[in-house]
């Protein structure tokens, strides 16, 4: 089941980890959105997990921390969000 | 540091080592992550994946074409990517590129390097030595250009803007959608309108003064006005208010940009007072700015393809464009024959919290959150955006290579320093 684009991502996470700070950034804002569209049809016990992850995203982005914010993304939400 | 990683730099490279040691480590908040693979946390910056650091420096490795001899890293972190890239046996031999010696002796210290370190292929540099030339094909540690020393900010702007620029680049392809409609609803305009040739050696061994819109220019307008008829006015649209309500009125105005934001100050000109300066402009900018324009209007391109069409359809000069009208009004000025180019209110920062000159029509509040830095003309860190920093280091390329018989000048130190432009004084 997926829930949110693989591709996007995997694209997010590749331009954090790359230095890519415009492109990272634009995907994130497309990722969240994504998210944010779909987070009632998450599980209720996962939601608070996700909404938690999702601040330390943004605390992350916005501290400028992208190898973090790339951390978080593919081995603490990735599990809630794709599959 | 760790005695395995300091014997073989010390017998490799002694002096960098005396470099490295004398790192002030006392203003830095470190921490070593609770994960994995821990890593570490350098002023709430992780240094690498906490998680998968082999996989992250082979994804980093992908913007080295694998038949590359000669290669490039910038930033230390955990040593993992150079470690990568020498399992390569067509690498030849590997520039190890430290932006900051405070975060390589911690790094030194926690992680044990000996392995890549003892490559003979490895030389390591100090980007404090290597700010005049980006080098490719480049790997890049992206952590460590948050974390980067005073001394290395114009190597970490280089490696910024190569980084973010084929994305930024994309913005200005020939397929863009709204630069097409753009340039179509100007066309009318693009079809009768002059060419910026007309202007080219038109001012041989004058002194053109560029002005743009920072607030530095307010400290300079009354110098300009005592020296008007010694000096050339080119005016970026964003600086024309505030000449004007100095009873300025520039000899030139450049516009390059599609904003609609940059309407908003053309629509209370004086049309008597300006009927004969003439407009430069790139056809893709607000149509409403042509139409109120009363004096001459002359077209230029640039090397983007998104004017590759309309360059064919109406051939015209090209200028110098990478993303700020001061390159724009830069090449006009070199082409237009100056001696000399004082670049006015060109602070491409925030000095003193302001983003604007007075009277510019535009407010502070345009600042936000600002997460970047650049270093003034005094040596000191002041707030700016990454865009300015892109626009900045490109200018500095532009003077660069541009003829040593021209003289450039900066008429602040409160902005950015524009390396190769001396004060006017």
């Amino acid at each position: 089941m997926g829930i949110v684009n693989v591709e996007m991502v995997s694209k997010t996470i590749r331009a954090f980890r790359l230095g890519m700070e415009g492109e990272a950034n634009d995907s994130l804002v497309k990722l969240i959105d994504q998210i944010t569209s779909i987070i009632t049809q998450l599980p209720a016990e996962v939601t608070p997990k996700v909404n938690l992850l999702l601040e330390e995203v943004f605390n992350a982005v916005s501290r400028k921390d992208y190898l973090w914010a790339a951390d978080l993304l593919e081995y603490e939400l990735y599990e809630y969000i794709i599959e | 540091m760790l005695s395995n990683n300091k014997q073989i730099i010390q017998e490799r490279w002694p002096q960098l080592l005396e470099v490295i040691l004398k790192s002030d480590l006392s203003q830095l908040h470190v921490e070593i992550s609770d994960t994995e693979e821990p890593t570490l946390i350098i002023d709430n910056i992780h240094i690498s994946s906490g998680y998968n650091q082999s996989a992250e420096a082979i994804l980093q490795t992908e913007r080295i074409p694998s038949s590359s001899k000669e290669v490039w890293v910038y930033g230390l972190a955990t040593g993992m990517l150079p470690f990568v890239l020498l399992q390569r046996e067509t690498i030849q031999k590997l520039y190890l590129v430290i932006l900051n010696p405070a975060i390589a002796l911690l790094s030194f210290t926690h992680f044990d390097h000996s392995d890549w370190l003892n490559d003979s292929r490895v030389e390591l540099r100090l980007g404090r030595d290597e700010n005049s030339k980006l080098q490719t094909p480049m790997a890049v540690c992206p952590a460590e250009l948050q974390l980067v020393e005073d001394e290395s900010a114009r190597l970490r702007d280089k490696v910024f803007l190569a980084l973010i620029s084929p994305y930024m680049n994309r913005r200005h392809s020939k397929d863009n959608r709204e630069i097409i409609v753009q340039i179509e609803r100007n066309i009318e305009y693009i079809s009768q309108d002059g060419d910026v040739q007309s202007l080219f050696n038109s001012q041989p061994e004058s002194s053109i003064i560029i002005a743009a819109a920072g607030p530095s220019l307010d400290q300079n307008l009354s110098k300009m006005v005592a020296e008007r008829d010694a000096h050339i006015i080119i005016a970026a649209n964003s600086a024309l208010k505030p000449l004007l309500a100095a009873s300025i009125i520039p000899d030139l105005v450049v516009v390059i940009d599609d904003d609609q934001k940059i309407v908003v100050p053309f629509q209370s000109l004086d049309g008597e007072q300006l009927k004969k300066i003439p407009l430069i402009y790139f056809p893709r900018i607000p149509s409403e700015i042509l139409s109120l324009w009363c004096g001459p209007r002359l077209t230029a391109y640039s090397k983007y393809s998104s004017y590759d069409k309309i360059r064919e359809q109406y051939p015209k000069a090209n200028l110098f464009a990478s993303g700020s009208v001061l390159h724009t009004a830069t090449d006009l000025a070199v082409k237009m024959g100056a001696k000399q180019i004082i670049f006015v209110g060109a602070d491409l920062a925030f000095p003193n919290g302001k983003l604007y000159a007075k009277n510019s029509g535009w407010g502070d509040e345009e600042i936000g959150v600002a997460q970047h830095w650049v270093l003034d003309g005094h040596g000191n860190r002041i707030p700016t955006r990454a865009s300015f920093r892109g626009y900045l280091r490109d200018l500095e390329d532009y003077i660069e290579q541009a003829s040593a018989e021209i003289e450039f000048l900066n008429s602040s130190k409160d902005g950015a320093e524009i390396v190769g432009a001396s004060l006017w004084e």
